[in-house]
């Protein structure tokens, strides 16, 4: 604008520029107040001299209570700061500046729109001020103020999200390398299969026994043992790859590494899902010590298994080769007895009475080794047994030998349905329960049964209220000839128990006794729910 | 060329450190930390290529610039290498988690750091000197250091070879070291001129 002399001017031309001016006045004053933006200018002296409607309605301010003001007495926080500073130099030394809201958090105190309200208290603000030359040679200063809060709030999401992507990023780091770690440590081989039938080692372990150092048939084994897929239908590895039979759930393979050392592998397989595709993972695990071990047991066990066997063979073999003379023995002996008694004198009757109850004796034991030894050689198959039948059975064979009172055998409660050989089972209980009466007042003598079922076994117990065994013989009395008394005091060859204890082991089972001397004894056996698989295994 | 004498120097020398001290303050007070400014170095080249920046001409530098107009006149520009710059702004708003380039907001914030030391340099000259400057808003460049003084638009480019006035800028800030570089760019006849001022500034004070 030029510096206009008014007194060179006629009035028209005056009043046509002054009519001009106010239009135009107005024009630019109707602009700045439709601007989206902040609009303040500082006179020279500090007062305010503009106010657009922007800042009247950030700041709840309208112009008449701002105009003429100092800019420190509207807002007195800003006193010192920023802003006073920069229109300081902007009105003295005529200096712009820029006021960014990362370095100035809500430079001047206006409201932010109301979206921003509930996070931030001060709209966010960047500031320019700039001299401005008037026409009288003096400088304003113009402030020209944007609302930069959405930006600001944009920045704070993206560093929040940064940061947290960032954590996120340590966190996932730490774990893979954690789990990488345990991976590689593990010594298993581990490996991952895809439906493809591509295979991928995981760990060291898996390196070692599938890559150029390890087997080469390996891989095709495994992919073998995994699942029919649609895509390859792979060759059966050579026979002697396979230690164990496909279907008994346990999968055993031996590998030949390339150094010529044969490992026998336990290969586990388990499956999931991801990318929309099947994958299994295969663990191989190195069992060459199991299998040296199993090895060992099994060499023990056939040594075992022969030794044992040759001695029944043997005990078997005496026993029925000694019946044959000893039959010559007791019946010329019982011919004696009979045809020649009270015809000698008394000494030789007793004589030929010691004579004959010794073959009897004798034959008694023979007759119980053999039993005893064909408890092992002579086993039928295990069926279910009732043990109520078999004690009805029981009750009415000692009815018939009539060699017990009426009611001495008492059942308590109910006794189980067990598996077994039921002539065996017969017998043992036979002889627990006529040891139980053998060693009873025979008067008096009561023997009970009763049973009791545990989470694995069954327990049956038979007890008597008779003399009773001393502690320290609770071992022994089952081993074969023992006894405990004169053959005067209590008849008997001492294997009953040992054949009691043989056919107890035959089941699975164990056997003992809780007694007190003088009150009675308590013989119990234990039954397995299920069978061991070696007791069904053998034949015996 | 520019021949100064050794008060020559040590006076401009002087103002700019005023500046500086000055810019020091107002940002630490900004930043509520303290912010130290030192120019260890002033130099004055007559070729863009002879100065230190001009030793990596491929390194991305941010620049924020104000043309001044006066008695005598130019370009004022603060210099970063690009990291240094992510650096000073993060230290100054204390940033933990950086991002991988300037946002919007570190940008404006930088451009006002510029224009604080910028003006405070400036402002000091002209108020020791009695002469007043006219400055432009502060702009802000990032370009590779080889083409920072091509002016965006051809036209204005008058064939005079500028000479440079080159303060070597130190911040130190949360123990933490940033170089960057001041540069007055301006005509043999501008910095005769400053020459002039500055002789006649020594006359008066010291006469």
């Amino acid at each position: 604008m030029k510096k206009s002399t008014p007194s060179s001017l006629d009035h028209k031309t005056l009043s046509g520029s002054l009519d001009r001016s106010d239009k135009a006045a107005e024009l630019y004053a109707a602009l700045l107040d439709t601007a989206d933006t902040g609009s303040l200018a500082i006179s020279q002296d500090g007062a305010i001299c503009h106010w657009n409607r922007w800042m009247q309605n950030r700041s709840d301010l309208a112009p008449h209570q701002v105009l003429g003001k100092q800019l420190v007495d509207v807002f007195p926080e800003t006193k010192l700061g920023r802003v006073s500073q920069a229109i300081e130099d902007c009105l003295k030394f005529g200096m712009p500046a820029v006021i960014s809201p990362s370095l100035n958090q809500g430079a001047l105190p206006l409201k932010p729109l109301p979206q921003f309200a509930a996070s931030f208290d001060r709209m966010e603000q960047s500031i320019r001020i700039h001299p401005i030359k008037t026409s009288s040679n003096g400088t304003l200063c113009s402030l020209t103020i944007r609302d930069v809060t959405l930006a600001v709030q944009r920045d704070r999401l993206l560093r929040q999200q940064a940061a947290e992507l960032a954590d996120l990023v340590t966190q996932t780091r730490r774990s893979e390398g954690r789990t990488r770690a345990i991976l590689q440590n593990t010594i298993d081989a581990i490996l991952v299969a895809s439906d493809d039938g591509n295979i991928e080692p995981l760990n060291a372990r898996a390196q070692e026994l599938c890559g150029s150092e390890g087997d080469p048939e390996l891989r095709n084994i495994i992919r073998f043992l995994l699942p029919d897929s649609e895509h390859i239908t792979p060759s059966p590895p050579p026979k002697d790859r396979l230690l164990t039979d496909l279907g008994t759930g346990v999968i055993e393979v031996l590998a030949c590494t390339s150094s010529g050392r044969n490992i026998p592998l336990e290969v586990a397989i388990s499956h999931f899902s991801a990318d929309e595709r099947y994958h299994y993972i295969i663990t191989l695990r190195d069992i060459s010590q199991r299998k040296r071990h199993e090895m060992e047991i099994q060499r023990t066990m056939a040594e075992l298994e022969r030794s044992n066997s040759e001695l029944e063979q043997f005990a078997y073999a005496a026993s029925h080769d000694l019946q044959e003379p000893l039959r010559m023995v007791s019946s010329y002996t019982q011919l004696i007895a009979r045809r020649y008694e009270g015809q000698l004198d008394d000494t030789a009757d007793e004589f030929i009475h010691y004579a004959v109850d010794g073959t009897q004796r004798m034959q008694r034991m023979i007759d119980d080794l053999l039993t005893l030894s064909r408890v092992g050689r002579h086993g039928k198959p295990f069926h279910a047994v009732s043990l109520h039948a078999l004690f009805d059975a029981l009750v009415t064979n000692f009815k018939r030998a009539g060699s017990a009172p009426e009611g001495n055998i008492i059942r308590e409660g109910t006794l189980p349905t067990i598996t077994g050989d039921a002539s065996q089972l017969l017998l043992l209980f036979q002889n627990l329960v006529s040891n139980g009466l053998k060693y009873s007042d025979p008067e008096d003598g009561k023997v009970r049964v009763f049973a009791k079922e545990t989470l694995n076994n069954y327990r049956i117990f038979v007890a008597d209220n008779g003399i009773g065994i001393e502690e320290q013989y609770h071992e022994t009395i089952f081993e074969v000839f023992k006894r405990l008394h004169g053959y005067g005091d209590y008849a008997g060859t001492g294997i009953g128990l040992a054949i009691c204890k043989k056919i107890v082991d035959r089941h699975g089972g164990s056997l003992t006794v809780t007694s007190t001397p003088g009150e009675g004894s308590t013989f119990c056996v234990e039954f397995p729910k299920e069978l061991p698989i070696v007791v069904t295994q053998e034949s015996m | 060329m520019i021949d100064l004498t050794e008060l020559e120097h040590d006076t401009i020398s002087e103002l700019i450190n005023i500046g500086v001290g000055r810019a020091a303050s107002s940002l630490s007070e900004m930043v509520e930390q303290p912010v130290e400014l030192t120019v260890p170095r002033i130099t004055f080249v007559e070729r863009f290529s002879d100065t230190d920046l001009a030793k990596a001409p491929t390194e991305i530098v941010s620049a924020v610039s104000q043309t001044f107009d006066g008695p005598f006149k130019g370009e004022a520009m603060l210099v970063f290498p690009e990291e240094r710059s992510l650096e000073l702004v993060r230290s100054l708003l204390k940033v933990d988690v950086p991002l991988e380039a300037l946002t919007d907001l570190e940008q404006e914030a930088l451009m006002e750091v510029g224009n604080i030391i910028l003006n405070a340099c400036l402002g000091s000259i002209s108020n020791v000197l009695g002469e007043p400057i006219n400055c432009s808003m502060p702009s802000f460049r990032k370009r590779e250091s080889r083409s920072l003084l091509d002016q965006d638009d051809a036209s204005s480019q008058t064939g005079k070879k500028p000479v440079l006035m080159i303060l070597h800028v130190q911040f130190m800030l949360r123990q933490n070291d940033i170089d960057g570089y001041v540069l007055f760019v301006m005509d043999l006849d501008s910095i005769q001129m400053l020459r002039e001022l500055v002789r006649r500034f020594l006359a008066n004070s010291l006469g």
